[in-house]
């Protein structure tokens, strides 16, 4: 059943296979890593003169270069000879374990031969918490109330500053002006359309139409009575109405008036508004440390961000490795589903690297020597179950040193990583602090030191930094033109020392920083002390000036109240005068025609009397 | 021209030569390699067999072709059988973490759905193929031949421009 050729063509295979290997295995392995180095740095990443030895197991590169993805034609890193063993056994599971590497001669920033830029690509950005919390409290320290106060250097130019109709009150006045005037134009259509002159009129020539003088006789004063009560009745329903509209016109001009004296509640408040538009708010010495050295911590937060955001996107979560996805993968891919492992092996572990390198080579008074290492850096932190540690020093022999240390755990379903970072004696150069207005412009620090400590849980970020930098020199873009500027050089110039405590803490994209300073408090209470007088005397101006605006507009707008209210009322009284008038002149006329009316009725009872009694007479 | 070659070496396989067996289990073979994503450690286990045994190699390549479309069609299907087989079936738990934990297991990529769903498939199928197969060659040397021979199809494909120019080609040597 076996084929002698099958068995010939297989070893001519498998020798092929292994020469080939044997052959290639140096460059395959190198295009490799640098492809998977790419994917990570986003830059060229170069492999000079890659050996692997497959007898003992043993890689190493005399060169490694990884572009700057922001500035191509420099290196981002730079080692020397580095050399590391790989574990045999894993590799049983497709694992790899790297034991201990050697890296040698880092460097950072080294020139590059030819640009590193790769092929643009289109990566969807997703936003880690790290990058969420830098545009949250860069956002916050954008929106902080400015402190400035130019207004009181120069001239109180409050014309110009504050427009009168802004002010609340005023907007009210002036709302109530109109408000009094339309008034007007209502009540006037509504007295117009109840006619009262009209119907004054009618009333008159009705009372005028009865002439009673010729009338003698009992029958016809009754029927005029009648026509006395019928008139009487309109000119009641007429005093009922006109009282009507006196009272609502009453009502509505005592409501206005009423909205007047509220609006005069408003004044306090438009003077502080006013306040705030000529920046004459309390001195807040919170502001001050934050608009002068916000931006530069916010932007070295963010670089640290960027750190932290990079270390959770390629060391993974628990869930995340699990990936618990469960939509359909792509066309001739499957899914891998994982089952649980029982050896401590992820898919890539580097046990341990020892760093070192030297800037300046050759120059050991001027060069800063690095040195450091990284122990259980992997892209499976669960499986592996330790976090990923690192540590680096990087020093003068004589002099500054810095250390930077941290630890990464993925190991669990939240991230739990911590940084440290201590910076002794260093030369931090020149800072910009683009405060604006009469502040610095930025920070000239000879030597400073900084300690910092950041714990990263999730979601949730608590940073402290402290730094002390000393002797400091304040830098202006502008000369000082005027008193204020003026205090605070001086004030400035006396200072010495900088220390900055800020923190910056939150969740969930509602990142807070906090931020003090000795500049601060001297600046502060020292330019509240200068400016105290200064300060109260602009005050009282904007506060006369608010006063003033508003009593103007006031007076405007009740003026225009009392003429309407004076016009309506002069025509609802001649009104309601004349339909008094006419009610009791119909009182009147009504009770004399009832006398003249009993006088007939007594008359012609006598006189039918007297007849009555003749007749008797004459009969007997 | 190679495809041609291997198509009229099947042919001619069919006609004499390898017994049925042989031709059947060469196409057998080739099916289970052509189904299954190809880099795995039971490919490679199924390739040396193939080129070890003394069974058909032109069938192996034809299956191999035939069942690598096929698959390419029913890989949802394949997914889901795959996924429901290390998923779903509790009593199979502990035997995938098993293998998962035995060494070299990891190359075979058994845990992936569509390499466990293929192979799966492969060897159910693989039996029905090979009995098929025989069948045919047995069916073809009595006589079916002449009658496919007659097909309207096969006339205009033995009769068309390139079949003649590679088998000039072919007797070019003096075959």
């Amino acid at each position: 059943m076996m084929r002698k050729k099958g068995v010939i063509a297989l070893a001519v295979i498998a020798a092929a296979v292994l020469v080939v290997a044997f052959l290639f295995r140096d460059s395959a392995i190198e295009h490799f890593i640098e492809d998977k180095g790419q994917d990570i740095a986003g830059a060229k990443v170069e492999l000079d003169s890659f050996h692997f030895s497959l007898l003992k197991m043993e890689c190493s590169w005399d060169r490694l270069q990884v572009a700057d993805r922001n500035d191509t034609m420099y290196n981002i890193l730079e080692t020397g000879r580095a050399s590391f063993d790989i574990e045999v056994r894993p590799l049983f599971w497709k694992r790899i374990i790297i034991r201990e590497m050697l890296l040698e001669d880092l460097r950072s920033g080294t020139a590059r031969d030819s640009d590193g830029r790769l092929p643009k690509r289109k990566t969807p950005k997703k936003k880690g918490v790290a990058s969420r919390a830098a545009e949250s409290v860069e956002k916050k320290a954008r929106s902080l109330p400015v402190f400035d106060l130019s207004a009181l250097s120069g001239e109180l130019n409050i014309d110009r500053l504050i427009h009168a109709d802004s002010l609340a009150t005023v907007r009210e006045y002036n709302k109530l002006k109109t408000l009094a005037d339309s008034s007007y134009g209502y009540w006037q259509e509504q007295i117009a359309t109840e006619d009262f002159t009209e119907r004054i009129k009618k009333l008159e020539s009705s009372v005028k139409s009865l002439d009673l003088k010729s009338v003698d006789d009992a029958v016809t004063l009754a029927a005029a009575l009648k026509k006395i009560d019928a008139i009487q009745t309109e000119a009641k329903s007429l005093k009922k109405d006109a009282g009507e509209t006196y009272s609502g016109l009453k009502g509505t001009f005592t409501g206005l008036r009423q909205q007047f004296d509220n609006a005069q509640n408003g004044v306090a408040g438009d003077i502080e508004q006013a306040k705030k538009i000529a920046r004459l708010q309390d001195v807040d010495i919170r502001n001050v440390g934050l608009l002068l050295f916000g931006e530069p911590v916010v932007q070295r937060y963010d670089q640290l961000s960027r750190y932290v955001a990079f270390g959770r996107k390629y060391l993974p979560l628990a869930r995340e490795i699990s990936g618990g996805k469960t939509e359909k993968p792509p066309r001739s891919k499957g899914r891998n589903i994982q089952f649980p492992f029982h050896h401590r092996y992820p898919r890539f572990l580097l046990r341990t690297a020892r760093i070192s390198g030297a800037t300046e080579a050759g120059d050991s008074e001027r060069a800063y020597f690095l040195e450091g290492g990284i122990s259980g850096l992997t892209n499976q932190p669960s499986v592996y179950g330790e976090p990923t540690r690192f540590s680096l020093d990087v020093g003068k022999n004589e002099g500054n040193r810095y250390s930077v240390s941290g630890s990464l755990d993925h190991t669990g379903t939240t991230a739990l990583d911590s940084l440290w970072v201590k910076a002794a004696n260093f030369a931090l150069g020149t800072i910009s602090l683009n405060a604006g207005g009469m502040f610095p412009s930025a920070l000239d620090i000879h030597r400073g030191t900084i300690d910092l400590t950041g714990f990263f849980t999730g979601n949730d970020i608590d940073i402290d930094i402290r730094f002390s930098a000393a002797p400091v020199e304040f830098l202006y873009e502008r000369e000082a033109t005027d008193s204020v500027s003026r205090i605070v050089r001086d004030i400035l110039s006396g200072l010495s020392t900088v220390t900055v405590n800020a923190g910056i803490k939150g969740t969930d994209s509602d990142y807070s920083l906090s931020l003090n300073s000795n500049v601060d408090r001297l600046l502060a209470d020292k330019v509240r002390d200068v400016m105290r007088q200064k300060l109260e005397e602009a005050r009282q101006r904007v506060e006369s000036y608010v006063k003033d605006e508003i009593g103007k507009r006031r007076q405007e707008a009740l003026s225009a109240l009392e003429k309407n209210r004076e016009k309506l009322f002069a025509e609802m009284d001649a009104g309601t005068g004349k339909i008094q008038e006419k009610v009791d002149e119909l009182n009147a006329l009504k009770k004399e025609v009832e006398q003249r009316i009993d006088r007939e009725t007594d008359k012609a009872k006598n006189k039918a009397l007297d007849e009555a009694k003749k007749k008797l007479k004459g009969l007997f | 021209m190679i495809w041609l070659k291997i198509l009229s070496n099947f042919i001619k396989a069919l006609r004499s030569g390898q017994t049925p067996k042989q031709i059947a289990g060469g196409f057998a073979a080739g099916f289970m390699i052509g189904i299954m994503p190809f880099f795995t450690l039971q490919t490679l286990i199924l390739v040396i067999l193939l080129i070890l045994l003394d069974i058909n190699l032109a069938a192996a390549i034809v299956a191999f072709l035939l069942a690598s479309l096929f698959a390419f069609l029913c890989d949802p299907l394949f997914h889901s059988l795959g996924l429901f087989i290390l998923t779903d079936i509790a009593a199979l738990q502990g035997l995938w973490e098993t293998v998962y934990n035995i060494p070299v297991a990891p190359f075979s990529r058994f845990n992936n759905t569509l390499v466990m769903g293929s192979f799966i498939s492969g060897l159910i199928l693989c039996i029905p193929v090979f009995m098929g197969i025989r069948k045919l060659v047995d069916s073809y040397r009595s006589g079916l031949e002449e009658r496919i021979a007659k097909w309207k199809i096969v006339r205009l494909v033995t009769g068309s421009k390139i079949v003649r120019i590679y088998v000039s080609i072919r007797d070019f040597g003096g075959r």
